[in-house]
């Protein structure tokens, strides 16, 4: 009788065949394989970037031809988390005028200081989120920093772009959310598309009814 | 110093040696009494000798002799005792290939249905009872002689009595298998006889009172000398006896065949996607666990008592994948992109499925029997979809034909995906998409199932 209790166990427990994991639930072992690696060149739209190794830190310099812009942009790359500094207006994240990453939270004293965006974070899943930064003035006491939330809005398995297909996309949204997690309409909020082995790809921006696409060229 | 009666009978079963026979046909011829008496038991002999028909012996009664003569059960085995046959059975158990599947299988079916068996028997063991009580009902012959009181009105109870007394004085048993002949005789000063050729019949024979020499009596005052019945296999088939056959014409005659028809309940757990978008949905199975009802038939050709070879089928509800592609146009509710998105929807469809099955009984011929299965098949659900079944029957005979049929059944099915589906139509011109896959669809999805079913046999 007892055998026939554990076998009747066994078939209750072991019986019910599970579906093939998807490529979701397969974890990210390190966030440095979604980034730029030193001495990379990607043209996105009119946006030039060019990666270089500093004393371990990554520079990415963003530029276009015309040479009328350019912004150096200070990344801390590493497998549990990439951490940018030095996006500005018309950059890849193309901030509204005036408005920049600032060190602190919401309730950082004037004169606030540059802060940096947490970009990607260790391991994410499918709709989780994480404090990407703060926005705001550097001196304006009127307008109140708000803070930006990461949330991993998809992983895909294949993105293509303009004919291209990049394997293992992570599609990441930095907005500042509402209470029920959806984006301030009111505010402008970015999406950016992580290619692993590639780097970002595609940085989006929506605004209102505004929507910018800057996409890699093949 | 035999009498010259027990000559005469020797004489008449031919175990008198050439000389011996000389003897008494000298004796015969010499003495008028002597004469009338050989006259007497040849009439005797021809008379029932018309009525002679073979008897096929019961189950119960064969055991016992083979109980007695070790040399039966060796030749035959279904005549071993339970407990050797099921020591038998065991070892054959576990001599199956122990792959893991196949062991879980066995295991269950045998657990299943040993519970079943003891609950039941109530521990008990050995010969059963009600087989020699039923034979007893059998009357021997209507067209036989009219006996005297002590003569016996029907075969049973002196077959029965005979069998069972061994430590009685007056008993010889012989019989012959196919290796080697066997004699036991114990102090006899009457002859009684029970003759087992190629284990075909049993004959019984009597003496009785000595007949006074200057006048003979008559045929049924003198002697009851020897009565050979018979009864339609399939008779005793339903009274519990193995059918054991006299001739080639009688075994045509049994039909070895049974046939089931069952209403199955079944069980079949699942493990359908986590996370199913509401297009998915709509297709398949999202709860864990479906139950459903079928039919199951069955058909078996018995080669033994014990093993039987059939065919299992029935109409049930499996378990089959389906990939299903549909478009999300707000993927991850981001309004800037459309993917394609692959899932995989369990669906439950109903299918004919037929397997090759081999029964074993361990018990023929009671009226309540346990058996137990194990088929391999395939389910008609597009393509090859293999699927094994262990099962453990109890079948209650409520008379030769007829029975009432429970049984727990285990059944495992590897069934091949239907085609994939596309529920929303391709994306348009987009210069972005992405496509991610929410499942991965397998080529054989197995699935196991638990069921019950109780139906009615036929045994024609």
């Amino acid at each position: 009788m007892k055998r026939l209790v554990v076998i009747l166990a066994f078939f209750a427990a072991g019986c019910a065949q599970n579906l093939t994991a998807p490529l979701n639930s397969v974890p990210v072992t390190s966030m440095a394989e979604y980034f730029w690696t030193a001495g990379t060149t990607e043209t996105l739209n009119s946006d030039i970037i060019t990666t270089r190794d500093s004393g371990g830190v990554l520079l990415a310099d963003d530029s276009n031809p015309s040479g009328a812009f350019q912004t150096t942009l200070v990344c801390r790359v590493s497998a549990d988390s990439v951490v940018a500094e030095g996006f500005i207006d018309s950059s890849l994240i193309d901030l509204d005028p005036y408005t920049y990453f600032i060190e602190g939270d919401t309730n950082a004293p004037l004169p606030r200081h540059p802060g940096g965006v947490v970009l990607l974070r260790s391991n994410p899943l499918v709709d989780s989120s994480w404090r990407a930064g703060t926005i705001g003035r550097y001196s304006s006491p009127n307008e109140k920093p708000f803070p930006v939330e990461a949330r991993l809005l998809e992983r895909l398995d294949t993105l293509n772009v303009n004919g291209v297909s990049y394997p293992d996309v992570l599609v990441i949204r930095y907005a500042h959310e509402l209470a029920d997690f959806s984006a301030d309409s009111t505010k402008p909020y970015w999406v950016i598309f992580y290619a692993r082995g590639r780097g970002p790809i595609m940085f989006d921006k929506v605004k209102g009814t505004l929507f910018e696409r800057r996409a890699i060229l093949p | 110093m035999a009498t010259f009666e027990e000559k005469i009978l020797a004489y008449l079963d031919d175990s008198l040696s050439g000389e011996e026979r000389e003897d008494v046909l000298r004796e015969t011829q010499a003495s008028t009494p002597a004469r009338a008496l050989f006259d007497a038991h040849v009439r005797l002999g021809s008379l029932y000798a018309l009525a002679a028909k073979p008897i096929g012996a019961p189950l119960a009664l064969q055991r016992e002799l083979a109980s007695k003569v070790p040399v039966l059960a060796l030749k035959l085995p279904y005549l071993a005792m339970p407990e050797k046959r099921r020591k038998r059975a065991l070892a054959w158990l576990w001599e199956l290939p122990s792959f893991r599947m196949n062991a879980l299988l066995v295991l269950l079916a045998a657990l299943l249905a040993g519970g079943v068996w003891f609950a039941v028997r109530g521990g008990q063991s050995g010969l059963r009872g009600p087989v020699s009580q039923k034979f007893s009902s059998q009357p021997a012959t209507t067209d036989g002689p009219s006996v005297s009181g002590k003569t016996p009105q029907n075969i049973s109870s002196p077959i029965a009595n005979v069998a069972r007394a061994s430590t009685a004085p007056h008993i010889a048993i012989s019989g012959k298998t196919h290796a080697s002949d066997w004699t036991h005789t114990t102090h006899s000063t009457k002859f009684q006889k029970i003759t087992l050729p190629q284990n075909v019949a049993v004959k019984e024979r009597f003496a009785t009172q000595q007949p006074t020499f200057a006048e003979p009596a008559p045929p049924a005052a003198l002697a009851l000398r020897a009565i050979e019945v018979s009864q339609p296999p399939a008779m005793f088939h339903a009274a519990g006896a193995i059918p054991i056959f006299a001739n080639p014409a009688q075994e045509n005659s049994y039909t070895p065949v049974r046939v089931f028809v069952a209403e199955d309940i079944r069980s079949t757990r699942l493990a359908p996607q986590t996370n199913p978008s509401e297009v998915v949905k709509r297709y398949g199975l999202w709860q864990t666990n479906v139950m459903s009802e079928g039919m199951e038939f069955g058909i078996d050709f018995e080669t033994s008592p014990w093993m039987a070879f059939g065919l299992r089928a029935g109409d049930a509800q499996f378990v089959q994948e389906q990939q299903v592609l549909h478009l999300v146009t707000k993927s991850g509710s981001y309004p800037h992109l459309t993917s394609e998105v692959t899932e995989t929807a369990l669906l439950g469809p109903f299918a004919p499925w037929a397997c090759a099955a081999a029964t074993y009984t361990p018990n023929p011929g009671e009226r309540l029997q346990y058996s137990f299965t194990a088929a391999a098949g395939d389910i008609f659900l597009s393509g090859f979809s293999p699927t094994i079944l262990g099962e453990g029957a109890a079948i209650y005979s409520f008379n030769d034909a007829f029975g009432l049929r429970a049984s727990f059944s285990y059944q495992a099915a590897w069934v091949t995906s239907a085609n994939p589906i596309e529920a929303s139509p391709p994306q348009g011109n987009s210069n972005v998409s992405g496509s991610s896959v929410q499942s991965v669809t397998s080529k054989l999805y197995p699935s196991q199932s638990l069921g019950f079913s109780l139906g009615v046999t036929f045994h024609p």
